[in-house]
């Protein structure tokens, strides 16, 4: 099984893939996405998720559990079944859990990653992530669309940056 | 005798008190052991063949929440705990683990702090016993690193001690051993322990605090509850007497020592801790305790998530408590029904536990354990009603058990599960709609509803208080109001939280408005509660009217006044959540102010500061505060006006 979350990001059964990219790109991906209503799809978050209320339960078909401790995080993994597992990383799951903990959830998702299609997002990444996706089979790194330019106003040698958007290139639109 | 204070090192260590006043310091050999719990023994056998031989690991069985387990019982501390959880790839179930050893110990012999008899454990009547108990006053600002040269006493009577430094801790300290108190009342003793412990020992001087000379240390922190930063400050506590920092102790300021007390018997704590500890870990103590004198292991971690869910089911299920907005404006005959406890209340009466989610049929281990401290909140509640002595008491039972529903969804809480939080609000949203149709049907205006409370206009509510104790069950109270103002909120509609009302017995019932705020400045809050008690004696909506300009002169007379005001009066003291900000605000100008006094800040400490130009946010610390803002001054004064002129103008229609 393969689908294609974004044009530049294509997901397989058998792999890790550890994933940087703005929200509404993920709920895009997500939503009206038809491989998504095919498969066992298992989305994993925290006490605080950032897309769950964006996505649109019509149009996908999927199975919810969410962890409030890193140890959860490992029994969910351990436990899942589900041809794709989408894991909307929370760095307050792992505060104060220590790194051994930390390093089997990245063991677990490898492991996972063997039999499904993981996914572990994040909108940015923090240490937590950093160290979780160093297991991945595959790194994507999504930034923003970038919008047209505004003309520079002539009389002021300030330059003003578009809010929202970086001062400058970050990543790769993708890797 | 009274067991006033516990510690384990290596032993259990007990100071206990005779009627008599005699006090007695004993040693109890014990060492803690935790369970352990593996998926696949033989997958780890070498591992159980070390624990065997290095600790004296047995097969044993144990008792969860969910039901007998074979495993092993392990005589080791935390450090094996923990390489077993490495060692296992945390496929190992540990039990036990992160517990006091003092409270366990007491705990297998049925013992606990503050009480002669556990069989009288939750009875609200606490004994007069002879404690002797001093107050501990040092004048000046903790903060500050001036030398301490006057100190106030009051035990018996108030002693004064002044001088240099080293004669006043001297005095001091020879006071302490002449008195030999059991309880030591101590402002900001937090701040002040450490500093004049360490002047005294300086000065050759022992400041007998503790009994044995130790003391044990609890270190400071910064936490997130409830939406927001809380701090809580080191502290130094001493062996053998109970030490309360009445400023910093929450549970001291709601609860006085009588509930600390309280605390202390049901929890199985020291008092020492229970005046230090949140109501949330007082809660989850209580639930440790009892687990254990009932046998059952306590979950190191929490590892059960919830099952597996459709995600239309979850969105369903995952919902709040339940509100009926109010139509801002005043209202005459009006009565509040509030639910004693509601959440405690559901969880008994549904029995909720992780453990009958699947096994409804069963008796959960939380309805067991809340059943006692429930009845205990209703008796001390009726009781409050006749006698005020019994507040304290009253007051420490409603926070445990206000956090003890929250504590169900908590990460950390040892008998928690996200799907038992979502049956209680669930539950909890069926009983209010309920009752506001028992309201209806007995033709009463429902008015405005949060989670527990309504309020209806109409009479007699008498009847329809015992008809939803009939129908729902539960266990209600009921305040008459002679009128009651919902306030505004900026688009016009009804705010939730900030109303106010006359109460039938003439009392005020004020929520949300700037005289209950923690941060509105005690100038403010003075004109604010002088108009209040202005207002408090109108009876009706004409009587409120006719007061009203008898009210607007007080808000004439603070106006008039404020230039005057001593900045000390303007003081705002709110609590820092971080301690860089990215944007200009009193907040990030009030830790630049500690910073520049030498004063270190961490998330969650709460900082007083007197705004001396709002237009860049420039602040002072109240106690260096020379001046003030006069124009955000005034409009704090016209905002405080506005929440009381509403009210005026509602009656006057």
């Amino acid at each position: 099984m393969e689908f294609d979350l974004h044009p530049t990001v294509t997901l397989r059964t058998g792999t890790f893939a550890a994933l940087i990219a703005p929200e509404d790109l993920v709920l895009a991906g997500l939503n009206d996405n038809p491989v998504l209503r095919r498969f066992l799809f298992l989305f994993v978050s925290g006490n605080y998720s950032r897309l769950l209320s964006g996505i649109n339960r019509r149009s996908v078909t999927i199975e919810v559990r969410r962890a409030f401790t890193a140890f959860q995080v490992l029994t969910i993994l351990r436990d899942s079944y589900h041809t794709i597992v989408f894991v909307e990383h929370d760095p307050g799951l792992y505060e104060g859990s220590g790194k051994d903990a930390l390093a089997q959830v990245a063991q677990a998702l490898k492991g996972a990653g063997q039999n499904a299609a993981v996914v572990l997002y994040a909108p940015a990444p923090d240490p937590a992530f950093s160290l979780l996706a160093d297991r991945a089979d595959r790194f994507f790194s999504l930034s923003a669309p970038a919008w047209p330019p505004r003309p520079m106003p002539r009389s002021s040698g300030r330059v003003r940056h578009p809010s929202g958007l970086p001062r400058d290139q970050t990543t790769l639109e993708g890797i | 005798m009274w067991i006033t204070d516990t510690c384990y090192r290596d032993t259990v260590e007990i100071w206990e008190l005779g009627r008599d006043g005699t006090t007695r310091h004993r040693t109890v050999p014990y060492t803690p052991s935790f369970y352990l719990y593996l998926p696949d023994p033989p997958a780890h056998w070498e591992l159980l063949d070390a624990l065997e031989s290095t600790y004296g690991a047995e097969e044993c069985t144990f008792r969860t929440v969910h039901g007998p387990c074979d495993g092993y019982r392990v005589p080791a501390g935390r450090e094996v705990a923990l390489a077993i959880e490495r060692q296992t790839g945390f496929a190992a179930e540990l039990y036990n683990v992160d517990l006091r050893p003092d409270q366990q110990y007491l705990a297998a012999q049925g013992l606990v702090p503050c009480c002669e008899d556990t069989a009288s454990r939750f009875s609200p009547q606490l004994p007069s016993f002879p404690f002797r108990t001093i107050e501990v006053h040092i004048s000046g600002i903790p903060f500050e690193n001036n030398p301490v040269c006057s100190i106030e006493v009051v035990h018996e009577r108030h002693e004064y001690l002044r001088g240099e430094e080293p004669v006043v801790l001297a005095d001091l300290a020879a006071l302490i051993n002449t008195i030999d108190p059991d309880v030591v009342l101590f402002p900001h003793s937090d701040l002040w322990l450490p500093r004049i412990l360490s002047a005294a020992r300086k000065d050759g001087i022992v400041l007998p605090f503790s009994r044995s000379g130790r003391y044990r240390k609890m270190t400071e922190k910064s936490y997130w509850s409830y939406g927001r930063t809380e701090y809580r400050a080191g502290s130094l506590i001493p062996d053998g007497r109970i030490l309360i920092d009445t400023t910093q102790s929450f549970h001291y300021r709601e609860s006085g020592l009588s509930g600390i007390l309280l605390g202390a018997r049901i929890t199985g704590l020291s008092p020492n801790f229970t005046a230090r500890f949140t109501s949330g870990t007082l809660i989850s103590a209580y639930e440790v305790y009892e687990a254990l004198r009932l046998g059952i292991a306590i979950p190191f971690r929490k590892s059960d998530p919830e099952a597996v869910r459709r995600f239309c089911d979850l969105k369903s299920a995952d919902r709040g408590g339940m509100m009926f907005q109010p139509v801002a404006g005043l209202y005459e005959q009006v009565s509040e029904i509030d639910f004693t406890s509601l959440y405690p209340s559901i969880i008994v009466r549904y029995n909720l536990s992780p453990e009958t989610l699947a096994h409804p049929d069963k008796k959960g281990f939380l309805p067991l354990v809340l059943e006692p401290l429930l009845a205990l909140r209703k008796e001390s509640k009726a009781r409050k009603a006749a006698d005020p002595s019994y507040a304290g008491i009253d007051a420490i039972l409603k926070w445990m058990l206000v956090t003890c529903f929250g504590y169900t969804g908590y990460k950390n809480a040892k008998f928690g599960q996200i799907e038992v939080h979502e049956k209680i609000t669930w539950h909890a949203r069926e009983i209010l709609l309920t009752t506001k149709e028992c309201a209806e049907e007995m033709g009463f205006d429902v008015l405005h509803g949060i989670v527990d409370c309504l309020w209806v206009r109409g009479r007699p509510a008498g009847a329809l208080k015992t008809r939803i104790e009939e129908v729902t069950g539960l266990h209600t109270t009921l305040d008459l109001y002679d009128w009651i103002v919902f306030l505004p909120m900026s688009d016009g509609y009804g705010a939730y939280n900030r109303y106010f009302g006359r109460l039938s017995t003439g009392d005020l019932k004020v929520r949300g408005i700037m005289a209950r705020r923690g941060d509105t400045p005690p100038y403010v809050r003075e004109m604010q509660e002088s108009m209040l008690s202005v207002m408090k004696k109108a009876q009706t909506r004409a009587e409120l009217a006719s007061c009203g300009e008898e009210v607007r002169e007080l808000y004439r007379e603070a106006q008039s006044g404020l230039p005057g005001a001593t900045p000390s009066s303007l003081a705002v003291r709110r609590q820092v959540s971080r301690l860089t900000y990215s944007r200009s605000c009193p907040e990030a100008s009030a830790v630049a102010a500690c910073s520049a006094a030498g004063i270190r800040v961490e998330p969650g400490m709460e900082i007083g500061y007197v705004v001396t130009d709002a237009r860049n946010w420039s602040v002072e610390l109240d106690w260096l505060a020379k001046r003030f803002d006069l124009g955000y001054y005034r409009r704090l004064l016209a905002k405080a006006w506005e929440e009381i002129s509403f009210a005026l103008e509602q009656a006057a229609k």
